[in-house]
């Protein structure tokens, strides 16, 4: 299985301010480089809050639309990435609120590493009901550091803010995800 | 004991700990059977997400995404993919590279693992249709996407089946469980598979159950709103009240307008009938009576007895409490149901809580006890102190949820009120005061302020001072440190 999208995920610094000022003077071949430097990351962060490939797909392109249209708004001196990276994350907010109303996408539990008919499939099946609980910070958090392994930091750098934050959401997620399967994992939290 | 929080769970876990701190988790995990069975079930959790929330659409997906970027600022529809091959999960790392679930010797689905057969009906279709091709519609489509379903089964669909109406469900946010045709009724083989016993979860939601709700929900939005009009202007509406609260003969009453007229020489209809904020309970005439004869009455337009009910209980009903006792007597608490109290007008509700305290009535106040007080109090039963060192661990639970300042100042307030109750377990004590600490401390770093800051300090040393030797005190100095920083 590929693990993470993010070895190399910051692009060098003075290339990607030199694509970021081109891209806002019009340029679409620099947007266009930005784009293919970070879809992989910005398609696997989209994935793992939707758990569904056309909707993830879905919700990186319009991430990355929409940094096409307000790339003349990233504040100075901020890089490009992590401004994306939140671009999504709000997207994937509107779309867990547009999609509320709908089951599950079960789609993920076709590459699932036991019989889907099994028992132990339940335990996939409910981790994905259960997922959807979670709050998208919370699940940011999840995919960049169980999918992803980035340090604590690194996640904080991304999502800007402090590593104790990010600890924070982590173990609210958790104790979620236990207390849900049914094991209590609130409490001491 | 003092178990591990799942935050440091989550940090040894994640690999985040100082080595010192990492030394304390392992010797307590190795001594106790219950922190060692939580991170075993929260290691078997990462490994389920890991194989959930990752995927890898390949190469052609993004040469496709590149190519086919659009510009455009309006609101597209929803495109075409393309999906990637069909690759099981043990097929798709030859050099083993990866870490897969089932070659883990501490998975929790080591022995009853079973790969997935390289049979294309168990597949999801949509990952089964190789690249490039025209991919089938998901079976989870919403509705505004086009199901073509001649494409897949070239008989022709039967009308009924096609226009099938979902049986209704009742209007839940919570539920949403919809009933739609099944699949396999508009063409698509059922599967035994997984396919065919969630097919049903995959169906589109109905739409017009939840217009329906929303259309009920109005009227009865609008219903109410009328409603509270009506109440309003009978409130506003000046009231011929003076003839009607004297004990009139009936040629005084005359003067009214006709309904008027009707109403007292029908009282008992019209006390049935009458608006609520007409009715005056005795609770309410007898502050309005005290605050009559306060040497500092009320502005001289402030309503009176005489001149506020609309309708006066006559000598066919049943009078109020008589007045005159109850000008001296301590107030009664209300025999009737009473109106509710915003329908009193307002300078009547100042009037009783400025000048006419109720003298009666040692009404328990939900303020905690003061110190003193607390000396004096029984030492609550074990199941009380249980009870609420729940509610403060709910709070601390919500809190950690929420994520928000005053969520964590709330948890934090609970168990310091719960701390005096604590004292005889000074174990309970300690976790008490950790959880104080924590809370405090997750407040100050969601949104610093200097008042939480040295709260938090405050909380900190506090904790320092009973917690145990271990990753606890360890965390505590943690705090301490950031905290000063």
């Amino acid at each position: 299985m590929t693990r993470g999208n993010f070895g190399n995920h910051w692009m060098a610094e003075e290339r990607e301010k030199r694509l970021v000022l081109a891209a806002q003077q019009g340029d679409r071949q620099a947007f266009l480089s930005l784009v293919k430097h970070y879809q992989r990351q910005v398609y696997g962060l989209a994935y793992a809050l939707t758990r569904d490939h056309d909707h993830a797909a879905d919700l990186a392109h319009d991430a990355f639309r929409r940094a096409w249209a307000g790339i003349k708004g990233i504040p100075e001196g901020k890089r490009f990435f992590p401004w994306l990276l939140r671009t999504t994350r709000n997207l994937s907010l509107t779309h867990a609120r547009r999609r509320a109303g709908e089951p599950t996408s079960m789609t993920a539990l076709g590459r699932i590493p036991v019989a889907p008919e099994s028992e132990d499939a339940d335990a996939y099946r409910l981790m994905l009901e259960t997922l959807r609980e979670l709050r998208p910070d919370e699940q940011m958090a999840l995919a960049l550091r169980v999918v992803e392994r980035l340090p604590y930091e690194e996640i904080a750098r991304l999502l800007d803010h402090s590593a104790g934050i990010t600890l924070a959401r982590l173990s609210s997620a958790r104790g979620v995800l236990l207390a849900r399967a049914g094991q209590g994992g609130g409490g001491s939290v | 004991m003092i178990h591990l929080t799942l935050h440091q769970l989550s940090a040894h876990l994640d690999g985040e700990l100082a080595e010192a701190s990492t030394e304390l988790v392992r010797r307590h995990l190795s001594q106790c059977s219950e922190c060692t069975e939580r991170f075993a079930l929260i290691e078997a959790q990462e490994e389920i997400l890991e194989c959930l929330l990752n995927h890898d659409p390949g190469e052609a997906f993004f040469d496709y995404f590149v190519d086919n970027f659009d510009f455009s600022s309006r609101k597209s529809a929803p495109r075409r993919w393309p999906r990637p091959a069909a690759t099981p999960i043990d097929a798709r790392d030859p050099e083993g590279e990866g870490v897969s679930p089932t070659e883990s010797a501490e998975s929790p689905f080591a022995a009853s693992a079973t790969p997935i057969e390289h049979d294309p009906a168990r597949l999801i279709p949509n990952q089964a249709t190789p690249v490039g091709e025209p991919s089938p519609p998901p079976p989870s489509m919403s509705e505004s996407e086009p199901v073509s379903v001649e494409h897949r089964n070239p008989a022709p669909i039967q009308a009924p089946i096609a226009v099938q109406v979902p049986a209704p469900r009742p209007v839940s946010v919570a539920a949403p469980v919809p009933v739609a045709p099944r699949v396999a009724e508009s063409g698509r083989p059922a599967s035994p598979t997984l396919y065919g016993r969630r097919a049903e979860d995959r169906k589109p939601p109905a739409r017009w159950p939840m217009a329906a709700g929303w259309i009920v929900a109005g009227i009865v939005g609008v219903i109410a709103l009328s409603v509270a009009f009506v109440g309003t202007r009978q409130r506003v509406a000046p009231l011929p009240i003076p003839t009607v609260a004297t004990p009139p003969p009936p040629e005084v009453v005359s003067d009214a307008p006709a309904e008027q007229v009707a109403t007292v020489s029908q009282p008992e209809e019209a006390i049935a009938t009458a608006p609520a904020d007409t009715l005056v309970p005795p609770v309410e005439v007898a502050a309005v009576v005290d605050a009559a004869a306060d040497p500092e009455p009320a502005a001289p337009s402030a309503p009176t007895v005489e001149t506020r009910p609309k309708v006066e209980p006559s000598k066919s009903v049943e009078p109020p409490p008589a007045r005159e006792p109850a000008r001296r007597a301590p107030i009664e608490p209300p025999p009737a149901p009473r109106p509710p109290r915003h329908m009193v007008p307002v300078r009547t509700i100042i009037t009783k809580t400025t000048t006419a305290p109720e003298p009666s009535a040692p009404t328990p106040t939900p303020s905690a006890p003061s110190s003193s007080e607390r000396d004096r109090l029984p030492s609550p039963s074990a199941a009380t102190v249980a009870r609420e060192m729940a509610h403060a661990k709910d709070l601390s639970l919500v809190a950690a949820r929420t994520m928000t300042a005053p969520a964590f100042e709330s948890a934090a307030e609970a168990w310091e009120t719960l701390l005096p109750r604590l004292s005889e377990s000074p174990e309970s004590e300690a976790i008490a005061r950790r959880e104080i600490a924590q809370a405090r401390f997750q407040a100050w770093a969601v949104e610093g302020t200097p008042g939480r800051r040295e709260l938090a300090i405050t909380a900190a040393r506090a904790y320092l001072l009973y917690a145990p030797p271990g990753p606890d005190r360890d965390q505590g100095w943690t705090w301490l440190g950031r905290l000063k920083r």
